[in-house]
């Protein structure tokens, strides 16, 4: 489900004044529910909690995809999975890559850690890291920009 | 071949065994009794040698060795290939340097003593010489299992051969420790790569077998506890060893077949989680819920107080009942 439609489902809510809308689209499942101050939550429901299914492989990183404007000519190196982003194998140890650092396709930039499996993430394209957009700890989704490199 | 002589001299602990003895029992000369003699002495066997009485063993405490687990092991995959250190950094180190290497499947690395083993976020996993079983397991080009089955496989095969080989009861706690008496028995991280071969995984296990409770670390000592302080038997590393590996064997020999629905349903049974309310932390933020599943790709499901149900991932770093 795409942003627009979410926000349009917001407005929807907003001038009906629901405080709660449960929305299913064939896999996906939606919940918006309007907070305190009026400010709708989104929850992504799972596919099929009660009973889970054969997980499928583990997802390749997803190819890497060209940004526009200010970062033109940059290639963003996402998250392949749900997960909270490391930025270094361990708390006191240095991070695995800094700004200005050449990385080849599979120079390893950080960790995602998803239940308790600790994946490393490799850099998938050959450049150099112009900007890091996670900070250490946060909670990333799948796709979720963390790097932008600068291709050779 | 280590192994039976080994056993004999075990089970007659402290006695002089002749040469001659031996010779009855083993299919070996004397040249090679004395050559496995010295072998089990390099594992760091005491074993005094006299020419007229024989041998005898002194001690009753166990040294891991490869042969002792290989021998009668029976598995398809997990731990067709074993590695025993008396010493090294990490047995997930060790295992990933294997993990390019061709017929590495399955490995499995052992350590008597680990420098600087790891726990998650590089917390140190403490492992005096021969207190604990040190494992880690290779799994090479393993497309089929979901990276998040696998902290849970691990934990329930775990806690099932602690108490098949020693009687102990274990229950786990979400997501990946395993408990007795209330007390962490247990951990287990695992480490996934992409490599040229192929998506592959190092499971890492650490069982305290020996530790006295003034033996761990001041801010661990409340909450850690070994199987010596829960049972008057010896433990035996090389047994509790093998039953993990036969477990493990039994979830990963296959992973064609789909066994989710059996995963999910006996680890719950270890897990006193669903039902519960508790309190977590996930990206900074508190919430509070109830526990409605565990699913075995996602995580745990909670029923939040205001109503709301939410998918917390196991990273979710602390949970409060």
């Amino acid at each position: 489900m795409d942003v627009d439609k979410i926000k349009e489902l917001i407005e929807l809510m907003k001038t009906n004044d629901l405080n709660e809308l449960k929305i299913k689209d064939g896999e996906t499942r939606i919940l918006l529910r309007r907070g305190a101050k009026g400010n709708p939550q989104i929850i992504q429901m799972p596919h099929q909690p009660l009973t889970a299914p054969m997980p499928a492989p583990a997802a390749a990183p997803a190819a890497p995809a060209p940004v526009a404007d200010e970062n033109a000519g940059l290639i963003e190196i996402t998250s392949p999975m749900v997960g909270s982003f490391y930025a270094a194998p361990s708390p006191n140890a240095e991070s695995f890559v800094k700004v200005g650092d050449h990385v080849d396709t599979d120079t390893v930039v950080c960790i995602v850690e998803a239940m308790k499996v600790m994946n490393e993430v490799k850099s998938e394209v050959k450049g150099t890291i112009k900007k890091i957009l996670a900070s250490n700890g946060q909670a990333v989704e799948f796709g979720t920009a963390l790097y932008l490199v600068e291709p050779d | 071949m280590a192994g039976t002589l080994l056993d004999i001299l075990r089970r007659h602990n402290e006695q002089w065994l002749s040469v001659e003895t031996l010779q009855g029992i083993l299919p070996l000369d004397a040249p090679a009794i004395h050559q496995r003699i010295e072998q089990l002495r390099l594992m760091g066997y005491q074993i005094e040698s006299n020419p007229v009485y024989g041998f005898r063993l002194h001690g009753t405490e166990d040294r891991l060795s490869s042969e002792l687990i290989e021998t009668s092991l029976n598995t398809k995959r997990i731990g067709r290939k074993v590695l025993v250190y008396k010493e090294t950094n990490s047995t997930n180190d060790v295992a990933w340097q294997h993990a390019d290497e061709q017929g590495y499947d399955g490995l499995a690395v052992l350590a008597e003593h680990q420098r600087k083993g790891r726990g998650r976020l590089g917390r140190n996993w403490q492992a005096a010489l021969g207190q604990s079983v040190l494992l880690s397991v290779l799994l090479q080009n393993e497309t089929n299992i979901a990276s998040a089955q696998l902290t849970l496989l691990a934990g329930l095969c775990v806690a099932e051969a602690v108490e098949e080989a020693t009687g102990i009861a274990t229950r786990i706690k979400w997501p990946n420790d395993v408990m007795a008496k209330g007390r962490k028995l247990a951990g287990i991280m695992v480490e996934a790569r992409q490599l040229r071969q192929g998506r592959c995984f190092v499971i890492g296990m650490g069982i305290n077998c020996a530790q006295k409770q003034q033996e761990f670390a001041p801010e661990h000592r409340h909450r850690a506890i070994s199987l010596s302080q829960l049972t008057e038997t010896q433990i035996d590393r090389v047994h509790l060893t093998q039953m993990l590996l036969r477990k493990l064997d039994q979830w990963l020999a296959n992973t064609n077949v789909d066994r989710s629905d059996q995963l999910h349903d006996r680890w719950l049974a270890r897990c006193d989680i669903v039902g519960h309310h508790l309190e977590l932390i996930s990206n900074g933020q508190t919430f509070a819920g109830r526990v409605l599943d565990v699913c075995c790709r996602e995580g745990l499901l909670l029923q939040l107080d205001d109503g709301v149900v939410r998918v917390f991932d196991g990273s979710t770093t602390s949970t409060r009942p």
